[in-house]
């Protein structure tokens, strides 16, 4: 791999973690991005954690599978608050922006990298999102399955049919299953 | 927005007596005027506002427990964090007041190189003390300005504060402590995001106010120079109710005095007023003995309730079935 | 290189400025995040206002056409009736201590989760209603009107606090956004705007005895059905009674764990536990509830709730009242029963039968809490224990925030656990005992609709269980409450695959040596209790 920007990599690292921070709300992302405490700030202590880790398989191997944990600490987190699909599984998108960053930053980037190591690394990267994608999806249906077992583990709810949907919907208490795009498929 | 506000607001309040005290007979109404008005608001207001939080009644003992309550004999209790005697709660609230124990509380634990350390996070606390006591101290000390002649401890207070003796006249510890803190105290609304999230133009006035304060004072003592003997006659004029405006009171005084006022009558209907509220505060205040002591609800009415009888009645014939003993057969 | 897209034209994400500030944005209800609203026929068979229906993603909320009146109303009569909620609406100064305290915020990043806004939203109507220079000054003051839009963030805001007190504990003033929250829902409810999740316990518990609905007979059965079970993997045949008058002790407990996994295995250790000691104890079908939803309603629903455990009382004749573990039922136990619906002068200051102790902490209240009871029973050696049964877990410890910061009870569990299991392990000091964090579902918002921010809140705390259980191995966390017992599995299943929630009254029917009992190879769970060399193991 291209030994120009794996010296850099603590570097891309902090700009990687930068930009994903700024998927939160402002007031939040300097919280995330400067308590260092694991128990005082879970999320911000799990990104940091796992970013590094993740950097250095991608500039090695390339191999998502071996780092399938560290991606997953990021992707479970993300994947149960308010994002939508797209933006919880960009972080690796993100990660292209910050290297690109990284090669802007100093003139001799652009030179001194070839374009065919660039395009095996954004191969690489390319490869770790799909991954991501799928840690997501697992992530969901956990939720869902998890959500649905809570459901029917309540037994004296569903004895009078109050909660059951149908009734819901008739009560007009809910809309209908079905397709929203905004939001996703949900049982609002 | 709320800011820059603010920051007028203050400007405003500085800029009037700058210019309204060089107008012949003015100056009587930001030397006497405006100092006997601000104090009367806030006496008259600082008053009201506890009796009308006196007013409604504490319903419930609702303390926060914050460690081991007092239980069997041989569990030891956190006496001070958890208090269930009157004594414990006295204890209790004086580290709160005078200590900020709860802030304090800001502990954190840090992730360094694969190791746990323990660290405190207590720059808040600190800067929220040294700002407190700083001002607290400094109120004091302004009594040697009030009376004649001055008493033992006013002295001895001015001694310990000036201790260090740098410069002339020396350095007061509690004027740099006070700046510091008030700066302190602004610069972390203005820089970290989530508490400038949550400020309000009510939190920088306060601020503003208070730095002005610091400022004139600290001014007044070093730089722009005026004459103490005719301020100290101004003062205790005031304080024996014989106001008059001796000559040789430079505008800077009016400026200092003015902003003085302007707090103390702004002090009861704002967020300052936590320095009565904490007294009163019942997740404080209180002993958490509420298994041993009855607390009583002053408005406590009867409600309806699902009585046995009414459940029997329900119920008998699935209770008879089961084998459930029943009032009436 | 040739232009590239930013992460703004990238993403949809855009925090960027202008952004306005937290007064003027307007809240967009989310589902996953929200409970379902309460049944119209539950409000109205409890006697409660304003029943209607109405859908939280609507426009509409269908509000009675007087409905600032009501609010307004409801708010100044609290004003009036609290001084807790008078002084906290006039001086807290925004100094942010408590703003990170909080898990919702921790495990969502949303701004408005930081306890002192939560707090604002309310705060703000005060200053425009209610002071001078809000009336006057308008926004400049920090007032805000109240319009349907604050409204609808005021209901999604208070049902995503549980209530569990953390940032009061951090409070310079101690304000307490419980209370602020506690009477925020009260207010809503005026408008019938509660959620069915608390408000349907309610009705049963009020009509049938029951947060479950459970009838006298289905009560009677449920238990006896786990007495049967311990019948099969212990070889001890037990005879619960019910209603029973004239016995020395009334023990009520949350009725979740009569019936929901793996609050059963708790109950059954209750029973295992007065059967070891002979206590001479009853239950009650009338009194089956000792949870309180009422709490999450309003003060009165709560008392009116709560009756019925000291009516019971006094009318089977006990001398006193053992409680089971719960968290929010202890905060009504401790804080509120005796100042509801005592003084309870028809009952005796609880000693133990077996130890002589008295329980001089519970007085006036003549009630006592489990694991008061049986850390007493340790310390006096009337146990008999085998603790290498639970050799084969290790255990951590989740205090529950009302039973730590509404009660204070730390060491007893502790006391407990250690004697009872040989490897404990504790989670780190910034998230146990007093500085607890939230399971994440308290407070009435344990329902499944809700689940995302249910995961969210849980953050804190299944980090700090991860930790032990990276470190130590942590398999079990033991807990005195049955809401963690509902809502921890779900939340570990989640952040913490492998790790169970057990009931700490579990842990010792599990240790207990029980008289006549047969070869102990099952657990509670009827599970094969995995042998170790020697009985000892690791």
């Amino acid at each position: 791999m291209n030994n120009w920007l794996f010296e850099r990599k603590s570097s891309i690292s902090e700009g990687w973690l930068r930009r994903i921070f700024e998927t939160y709300p402002p007031e939040a992302a300097t919280f995330l991005s400067n308590q260092n405490d694991r128990f005082a700030n879970p999320i911000g202590s799990a990104f940091l954690s796992a970013a590094g880790p993740i950097l250095e398989e991608l500039f090695g191997e390339g191999n998502p599978e071996t780092v399938e944990g560290f991606i997953d600490e990021i992707i479970r987190i993300r994947a149960v608050q308010d994002f939508r699909p797209s933006d919880a599984v960009s972080i690796f998108f993100l990660l292209k922006l910050a290297i690109r960053d990284e090669m802007t930053k100093e003139k001799e980037g652009q030179d001194k990298i070839k374009t065919e190591d660039i395009l095996f690394l954004e191969s690489k990267i390319d490869k770790f999102s799909l991954a991501a994608f799928d840690i997501y999806m697992k992530c969901r249906e956990r939720v869902w399955e998890i959500r649905f077992n809570d459901f029917i583990k309540r037994p004296f709810v569903l004895s009078e049919a109050a909660m059951c949907p149908s009734y819901l919907i008739k009560k007009g208490m809910i809309k209908d299953v079905g397709f929203d795009g905004e939001k996703g498929c949900s049982l609002s | 927005m709320g800011v820059m506000l603010s920051l007028i607001a203050v400007l405003v309040i500085v800029l009037v007596p700058l210019a309204g005290s060089q107008v012949s007979g003015l100056q009587y109404v930001f030397g006497v005027f405006f100092p006997y008005a601000g104090f009367a608001v806030l006496l008259a207001g600082f008053v009201f506002k506890v009796l009308n939080w006196a007013k409604s009644p504490v319903p419930f003992r609702i303390p926060t427990t914050a460690g081991q309550e007092f239980s069997l004999p041989w569990i030891k209790q956190a006496k001070l964090d958890n208090p269930s005697t009157t004594t414990g709660v006295i204890g209790r609230m004086a580290f709160e007041i005078l200590a900020f124990r709860s802030l304090f509380r800001n502990t954190k634990a840090e992730l360094r190189s694969g190791n746990l350390i323990y660290g405190p996070a207590k720059w808040l606390w600190l800067g929220a003390l040294a700002f407190h006591w700083a001002f607290f101290i400094i109120a004091v000390r302004h009594l040697r300005l009030f009376v004649q002649p001055i008493p033992g401890w006013v002295e001895f207070l001015d001694k310990i504060d000036s201790i260090m003796q740098i410069g002339t006249p020396p350095v007061y510890i509690t004027d740099v402590l006070l700046i510091g803190g008030v700066t302190f105290l602004l610069l972390r609304r203005l820089l970290i995001p989530r508490v400038r999230y949550i400020s309000l133009p009510a939190d920088y006035f306060p601020l503003f106010l208070i730095l002005a304060i610091g400022t004139t004072g600290i001014l007044m003592r070093f730089f722009i120079r005026t004459d103490i003997v005719a301020v100290k006659s101004l003062l205790v004029g005031l304080a024996t109710f014989h106001p008059f405006i001796p000559k040789n009171v430079g505008a800077i005084f009016f400026i200092h005095a003015t902003l003085v006022s302007v707090l103390m009558a702004y002090f009861p209907f704002s967020k300052l007023m936590h320095l009565g509220g904490i007294f009163l505060s019942p997740t404080r205040n209180l002993a958490n003995n509420n298994r041993m002591v009855r607390h009583v609800n002053p408005w406590s009415y009867p409600v309806k309730v699902h009585t046995y009888d009414e459940y029997e009645d329900e119920f008998r014939d699935l209770m008879k079935g089961a084998g459930i003993p029943v009032e009436r057969e | 290189m040739a232009k590239d897209l930013t992460q703004k034209e990238m993403l949809r994400i855009d925090y960027n400025p202008p952004k306005s500030g937290w007064m003027d944005t307007p809240v967009k209800i989310k589902p996953g995040i929200y409970c379902h609203p309460a049944k119209p026929e539950k409000i109205t068979d409890v006697g409660m206002p304003n029943a209607h229906t109405w859908n939280p993603l609507d426009e509409d909320w269908n509000l009675p056409a007087n409905w600032q009146q009501i609010f307004f109303e409801g708010m100044r009569e609290r004003l009036d009736k609290h001084r807790s909620f008078k002084i906290f609406m006039d001086i807290c100064v925004r100094c942010g201590a408590c703003a990170d305290k909080c898990h919702f915020f921790l495990g969502s990043g949303d701004p408005k989760n930081m306890p002192v806004v939560r707090a604002e939203l309310l705060r703000s109507i005060y200053r425009k209603e209610f002071t001078t220079a809000g009336k006057i000054l308008g926004s400049l003051a920090g007032g805000r009107e109240l319009t349907p839009a604050v409204l609808k963030e005021l209901w999604y805001y208070f049902f995503q606090c549980t209530e569990c007190r953390r940032c009061s504990l951090f409070c310079p003033y101690g304000i307490d956004t419980a209370e602020i929250t506690i009477i925020g829902r009260e207010i809503l409810n005026l408008l019938g705007l509660n959620i069915n999740w608390i408000q349907e316990p309610v009705s049963n518990c009020y009509h049938i005895g029951n947060h479950l609905g459970l009838k006298p007979h289905t009560f009677k059965e449920n238990i006896e059905f786990l007495r049967d079970d311990i019948e099969s993997y212990v070889g001890v045949r037990i005879e619960p009674t019910f209603n029973r008058k004239g016995a020395e002790v009334l023990f009520v407990t949350p009725s979740g764990d009569v019936f929901a996994e793996p609050g059963i295995y708790t109950l059954m250790g209750y029973l295992m536990l007065f059967e070891h000691i002979g206590l001479d104890y009853t239950w009650s079908t009338y009194a089956s509830e000792s949870g309180n939803f009422g709490f999450f309603t309003s003060f009165e629903m709560a008392k009116r709730l709560n009756a019925k455990i000291y009516a019971e009382a006094k009318r089977l004749g006990v001398k006193f009242i053992i409680g089971g573990e719960c968290g929010h039922m202890w905060r009504v136990i401790h804080q509120y029963m005796d100042t509801f619906n005592g003084p309870a002068d028809f009952l005796e200051v609880p000693v133990s039968p077996m130890t002589g102790t008295t329980f001089e902490n519970a007085r006036s209240s003549k009630m006592i809490h489990i694991t008061e009871f049986t850390a007493d029973l340790i310390k006096h050696g009337k146990l008999k224990i085998d603790p290498s049964r639970n050799n084969h877990m290790k255990v951590t410890f989740h205090d529950s925030c009302n039973t730590s910061r509404a009660m204070g009870i730390l060491e007893e569990p502790r006391y407990v656990i250690n004697n009872v299991c040989k490897h404990f392990y504790e989670m780190p000091d910034t998230t146990i005992r007093e500085q607890t964090f939230c399971c994440g579902s308290g407070s009435g918002l344990n329902a499944s609709e809700n689940m995302e921010i249910r995961l969210r809140g849980g953050l804190p705390r299944a980090n700090a269980v991860k930790y032990v259980h990276e470190k130590h191995g942590v398999d079990t966390v033991a807990c005195i409450c049955a809401i963690d017992r509902a809502v921890l599995p779900a939340s570990m299943e989640y952040w913490v695959p492998g790790v169970k929630v057990a009931g700490v009254s579990e842990l010792v029917a599990n240790a207990l040596i029980m008289e006549g009992e047969g070869e102990r190879t099952l657990n509670l769970r009827g599970e094969e209790i995995p042998v170790t060399e020697g009985g000892d193991n690791v």
